[in-house]
């Protein structure tokens, strides 16, 4: 094989599959970027047998064939190259070596028959849905994926498609729960699909790029396949059942506050620098026009500050792991409103964005 | 200044089997011990034999023959115990169980309500006596572990008070082996280095930082981390699994009461199997949401049991301890919620019920308890 492309593009085309090898491997193939001619195009694949991605690109094929080599160094090195074109050769052994200007670097590969094959798509129906829309709502639920691999159909998120093309995307790590709903369907998941972390992160990479505003979506049994641009991915499903998360949501916590983001979320930031590093607890009070926020550490010291609000509803004194409370803040504007409901000390909360039916959060008290 | 009196009962279950038959009263008796089993407790006209708790019951039997033998019965010491820290708690909130016949009280502070502590250890321990019949010694120091040794030292039915300022005046002739946490190999040890008394050891730092560091103080209000366990050595070793499983239901659910008279949850579950040639093992779990529950604890343990037992092997004595213990911090999950609430409901009725009417009147329905 031997091939000529342009520095810039295959360096994009690169960065996708360098990105999905992982640092440590149990076969030392998955280390590789595949690269190999396929018409008059080049694509490269990376891969960690759950998430695979290859991106694809024109260039010069002078023969055609395949080789893989290490795709982090191959990444860095095209990435130090300054000169327009960079050529790659397949010699023997499964050695490559890639030239550009008067550059030349040798490397090790391996045999690309062992590489694994991309699994094909088959007969997944493409479905067209707005990338923003779906990267936003990975954003809003990504940070509550569990990661206790004992639990493993919780450590990804469930993508659930209900009716009048509205997609819901849940995820929960048990103390919490994050829900957001956008009609971007429909896309074929009506009995639901869980992402995993993984996935879903490489994923998001892929709809933040800023080649086009669609992807296309295929789901097959087991698996989930995007394609944007130049690039086809496809992750493995987490082969579970998700928890029935409508039964967790309390509906009717009576006793409701709102507040504004900014003022919630700066307090709660100053306050919990004083709680306990193990629990990172803060010890929250509604009544009245205010929620009080105090933490107390043994070792520190303790804070305390009051921010303004509305509250209806008794009052309440309550724990919470501030870390939970600050990323779901995080996902809303700082002129957002906060609208909280409580059922007392013991029960979950609710946390919504005021105005906005599309968006909620449950999260466990904490004891303290 | 602070001031804590530590109280260790006088030979705890010879002294409850005495209040509950009178007749025991100045008779060499000894509770276990029976059967296979060991001594777990002996009085004091039995240890003049040289019997002493842990010996096994034939060695017992050998050096005191007159001896009166009774078997345990943990249910009812359990209750006494419970009326003993629940006496102690009434002169301050501040009482650290460390076992079944032993708690610490924080009586700093208590000056001005109660008078000064001297008297006040005083009149805890002609209660104890006066209303429930039971002897006990106390030392009134400036440190827990100080006031340890001292109730250590003033044992039996004494009460002894190290005044601010005298610590190491008492401490000093004291030997080594009286400081909590050195066993006779440590002892061994320090002896042949030279170090026999307290005062040896205070002379060298690193020792003294190691073994009883009395700067540092242990007490304070804020429970620092600890165990809670129970173990038992039947009459009998154990050979089926089920019989083993029962003594460990039982365990549970005196350790799971203890958790939650603390208002603690712990978060590690540790079962130790000695077989019948004494070879031991301890093996341990670290839970994910900490617990104190007697149906959670037990499903630990007998999973343990199940995972490490050696089959065929008799096994003499069984034990579950819980560490990890926090009071705060802790949460259930979104899914368990409710269950665990109405757990925590239901075990707390339980508890009352049992402080009402005794121990043994409610238990859960599918519990798996020791015979008392």
């Amino acid at each position: 094989m031997q091939i000529r492309a342009k520095r810039e593009e295959f360096l994009d085309a690169l960065y996708w599959s360098q990105s999905t090898v992982e640092r440590r491997n149990t076969m030392p193939i998955l280390a590789n970027v595949l690269v190999e001619t396929q018409g008059n195009r080049i694509r490269l694949t990376g891969t960690d047998l759950e998430v695979s991605v290859r991106a694809s690109l024109n260039g010069e094929i002078l023969t055609s064939g395949s080789v893989t080599v290490d795709a982090r160094k191959l990444y860095e090195i095209v990435r130090e190259l300054s000169e327009e074109f960079i050529d790659l050769k397949r010699l023997d052994n499964d050695r490559v070596e890639i030239q550009s200007g008067k550059s030349v670097f040798k490397m090790v590969g391996l045999d690309a028959r062992e590489f694994p094959a991309f699994v094909s798509s088959g007969e997944a129906e493409r479905k067209e849905c707005p990338a923003p829309a779906l990267k936003e709502m990975i954003d809003k639920t990504i940070f509550s994926v569990s990661t206790d691999e004992t639990r493993s159909n919780l450590n990804g998120a469930l993508l659930h498609e209900m009716d009048d093309n509205r997609v819901r995307m849940v995820t929960t790590d048990g103390h919490r729960l994050s829900l957001v709903q956008r009609e971007i369907g429909p896309l074929g998941v009506a009995k639901g699909v869980i992402i995993p972390r993984k996935g879903l992160a490489e994923l998001r990479r892929l709809l933040e790029d800023p080649a086009g505003d669609t992807v296309s979506l295929g789901f097959t049994d087991n698996m989930v396949f995007a394609w944007k641009g130049d690039v086809e991915m496809s992750i493995r499903l987490i082969d579970g059942e998700f928890p029935d998360y409508d039964k967790v949501i309390p509906a009717d916590n009576k006793n409701r506050a709102d507040v504004v983001q900014s003022t919630l979320f700066r307090a709660l930031r100053r306050v919990s620098l004083l709680s306990s590093d193990r629990f990172r607890g803060v010890r929250v009070e509604f009544s009245g026009g205010t929620i009080g926020i105090s933490a107390n550490n043994p070792d520190l010291g303790e804070a305390a500050e009051e921010v303004d609000a509305e509250y209806q509803g008794n009052r309440i004194v309550i724990g919470y792991n501030a870390q939970y409370l600050l990323e779901i803040l995080n996902v809303m504007e700082q002129d957002d409103h906060v609208e909280m409901g409580l059922m007392d000390d013991e029960s979950p909360t609710v946390v919504r964005r005021g105005g906005d039916d599309s968006l909620l959060y449950v999260v466990m008290p904490m004891r303290i | 200044m602070p001031f804590y009196l530590h109280i260790d009962m006088d030979s705890f279950y010879v002294s409850v089997e005495r209040v509950l038959d009178p007749s025991l009263e100045g008779k060499p008796v000894m509770v276990g011990g029976a059967g296979r089993g060991v001594v777990t407790s002996a009085s004091y006209e039995a240890r003049q034999y040289g019997v002493r708790s842990a010996m096994p019951g034939f060695q017992a039997r050998r050096l005191c023959p007159d001896g009166i033998f009774v078997p345990g019965r943990r249910g009812v010491y359990s209750e006494f115990s419970r009326k003993v820290f629940d006496l102690l708690r009434s002169f301050s909130p501040d009482v650290r169980a460390y076992s079944i016949d032993e708690g610490l009280v924080d009586l700093t502070g208590t000056e001005k309500l109660m008078g000064h502590p001297a008297g006040t250890a005083h009149e805890i321990i002609g209660r104890i006596k006066r209303e429930l019949g039971l002897p006990s010694s106390g030392g009134l120091a400036t440190h827990p572990t100080l006031a340890k040794i001292a109730a250590t030292a003033v044992k039996p039915r004494g009460l002894l008070y190290v005044p601010p300022g005298s610590e190491e005046r008492f401490l000093g002739p004291l030997d080594v082996s009286v400081i909590p946490g050195v066993g006779p190999k440590t002892h061994r040890e320090l002896v042949s280095r030279g170090v026999a008394t307290v005062a040896q050891l205070l002379a060298h730092p690193r020792l003294r930082r190691r073994y009883l560091d009395l700067e540092r103080q242990g007490g304070g209000s804020h429970a620092h981390e600890h165990s809670i366990g129970s173990e038992t050595t039947p009459s009998q070793p154990l050979t089926e699994p089920a019989a083993m499983e029962q003594v460990l239901g039982g365990l549970a659910g005196e350790v799971a009461v203890r958790l939650r008279r603390q208002g603690g949850r712990a978060r590690r579950i540790t079962v130790k199997i000695r077989y019948s040639d004494f070879k031991t093992i301890t093996r341990s779990r670290t839970l994910k949401a900490p617990t104190c529950f007697d149906v959670e604890i037990f499903k630990v343990a007998r999973e343990l049991l199940e995972q490490n037992l050696a089959p065929g092997r008799p096994v003499r004595l069984l034990g579950i301890s819980t560490s990890g213990i926090t009071t705060e911090g802790w949460q259930d999950t979104i899914f368990d919620y409710r269950e665990r609430a109405s757990m925590d409901k239901l075990y707390k009725g339980i508890d009352s019920l049992q402080d009402k009417y005794g121990k043994g009147t409610v238990t859960l329905g599918a519990g798996k308890r020791r015979s008392d």
